[in-house]
């Protein structure tokens, strides 16, 4: 009967889609590889295809670029709340975001979860500077995981994957305008009984472009060029205002 | 309609800006100042960093500022020469203002600074104010008393490298405008205030100058201390929006026109009194922020 099943499968899998769908393999991939930051952009959404084996279960894990970020807390001194005590960490992804083809999957497979920083409560960002207790970096944490979901720049609950067919799956992501501009990596895993059975990676880039990005790459590459111009642009706006809108 | 801020890297709703341009520009048609007082707080209140609103407002400074200037060198209400020695020091100040600006942002105070000076500068300012204008609508016709200037005191007096200011008709020490400049260079590089409403009065009690001749002046010395202010911005901390610049530009010329318009029709004494207001609705909301206890203990910053 195994037997069977096999062949059938494989006959099925050869006809369908000969290229892709492979026994123990996976597949994933963006539904565009290149996001622009445009003048206009006001977020983007996008997709993930993906093709696994029938029976699988799938994780997905959408990544953006890492950064250092610097938490700090408030504290009252004299009646003023200001930034008292901060914490770095390193390696922060600037996006993060994750779907899972069932909910109670994470109960299931925790082992791999952990490894593979599948969910915000397994995201390892390392603190910069040592020497502190593991509660006392807890609430800043979960203070920067909360700020960046307010931002939108963190899930708050998973997403879901659907399956088109026996196979075929998709999941859809949103990057709010704010999102970092940089390299995006996608890890897609195939699981079984809490095993890893096959994983794919892939990615995409999120890049400014025209007007929005000229404007940012004179300003970071020449300063002072930038500056001067910026002070032409005032002097004569100043000068337009006053000449051809008289005050009487 | 939505548009992307490139160095704030971030999208806002245009419509939000304008409207500030707008009555930002209204408030300095009608009363002649330079409104920088609202337009950092609101920026940062969008979400725009602050060390972005402060740059850019720097820019918009300049553009505000020869705007007013124009109006002021065609009637001949400059003082040139007391405007470039008072620019001297405020070059000084935005220089130093900046790096300031950067150290505090560096240890994570520069919210709580800005915060802390707008209480103190609109607080002190915005009271003034209140009580001049009100008392001043319940005993019109009462002749105040004046006392000895503080100009005339014989400390300012006695202040090396006099100069003489024809203009204004004054014979004093090149220090004390130079010193108020700098002032108004700290003020310009740390807040992104043109700081119109403390240097006016400065220039009246302090140096001395004719009333005529100080508003002129003071614009006139801040469009270059804002320009020098703007660059070291462009230049040591990439902060200043273009974008952003020139959509508050454009909303505050149209603002500026109805606002000069509106105060041919407004009262002068109610006003001031509008005006004091406001700053003192402002200064209450940095002063909440500051001693309110915050919803979030914790922030974050990418660095």
């Amino acid at each position: 009967m195994r037997v069977f099943a096999a062949a059938f499968m494989f006959l099925c899998c050869a006809v369908c889609a000969p290229k892709i769908v492979q026994a123990q393999e996976m597949k994933v991939s963006p539904s565009t590889d290149r996001i622009e930051v445009t003048t206009g952009f006001d977020g983007a959404d996008i997709s993930v295809f993906g093709v696994a084996q029938a029976g699988h279960d799938i994780a997905l894990v959408m990544k953006g670029p890492q950064r250092r970020m610097i938490v700090r807390k408030k504290e009252e001194v004299v009646g003023a709340w200001i930034n008292r005590r901060s914490i770095a960490f390193e390696s922060v992804p600037g996006f993060y975001h994750y779907a899972l083809s069932r909910d109670d999957l994470a109960e299931e497979a925790q082992e791999i979860f952990n490894m593979k920083a599948i969910g915000l409560n397994r995201l390892d960002f390392e603190p910069g500077e040592g020497g502190r207790s593991v509660s006392y970096y807890a609430a800043f944490r979960e203070a920067l995981i909360r700020n960046k979901q307010g931002e939108g720049l963190f899930p708050l609950k998973s997403q879901q994957i659907t399956f088109l067919q026996d196979g075929f799956y998709k999941a859809d992501f949103h990057l709010p305008s704010n999102v970092p501009k940089g390299r995006y990596t996608i890890e897609a895993y195939a699981l079984k009984n809490g095993e890893v059975k096959a994983m794919d990676q892939n990615g995409f880039d999120v890049v400014q472009v025209g007007f929005s990005a000229k404007i940012f790459r004179f300003a970071l590459q020449d300063g002072l060029s930038y500056g001067l111009v910026s002070i032409a642009i005032a002097f004569f706006a100043g000068w337009a205002a006053f000449t051809f809108l008289r005050r009487d | 309609m939505q548009v992307y801020l490139p160095i704030a890297e971030m999208s806002v709703d245009a419509e939000v800006l304008i409207a500030l341009g707008v009555s930002v520009g209204f408030l300095s048609g009608v009363f002649g100042v330079g409104g920088g007082f609202l337009t950092t707080p609101f920026l940062i209140f969008m979400g725009i960093p602050p060390a972005v609103a402060v740059g850019t407002q720097a820019n918009q400074l300049v553009a505000a500022s020869v705007t007013g200037v124009l109006g002021h060198l065609r009637r001949g209400n400059v003082d040139l020469r007391m405007g470039m020695v008072m620019l001297g020091g405020g070059m000084i100040g935005s220089l130093i203002g900046v790096f300031i600006f950067k150290g505090l942002q560096y240890i994570g105070q520069i919210d709580a600074v800005i915060a802390f000076l707008y209480v103190i500068l609109l607080g002190m300012i915005g009271l003034m104010m209140l009580f001049e204008t009100v008392g001043g609508l319940f005993q019109r016709g009462k002749k105040q008393q004046e006392s000895q200037p503080f100009h005339a005191h014989a400390v300012f007096q006695n202040l090396p490298y006099k100069i003489r200011f024809t203009k204004s008709r004054l014979y004093i020490s090149a220090l004390l405008p130079a010193c108020v400049g700098f002032v108004g260079g700290l003020l310009i590089s740390i807040l992104g205030i043109g700081g119109g409403f403390l240097m006016v009065p400065a220039m009246i009690y302090i140096l001395g100058m004719p009333g005529l001749l100080v508003p002129g002046t003071s614009l006139f010395q801040i469009i270059f201390i804002s320009a020098f202010s703007c660059l070291l911005h462009a230049v040591a901390n990439h902060t200043v929006d273009l974008v952003l610049a020139v959509i508050l530009m454009l909303g505050g010329v149209v603002g500026a026109q109805i606002g000069v318009r509106a105060a041919r029709v407004i009262k002068g004494s109610f006003a001031r009194l509008f005006l004091a207001v406001m700053i003192v609705t402002v200064c209450f909301f940095m002063a909440a922020d500051l001693f309110l206890p915050p919803a979030d203990l914790y922030s974050t910053e990418a660095r």
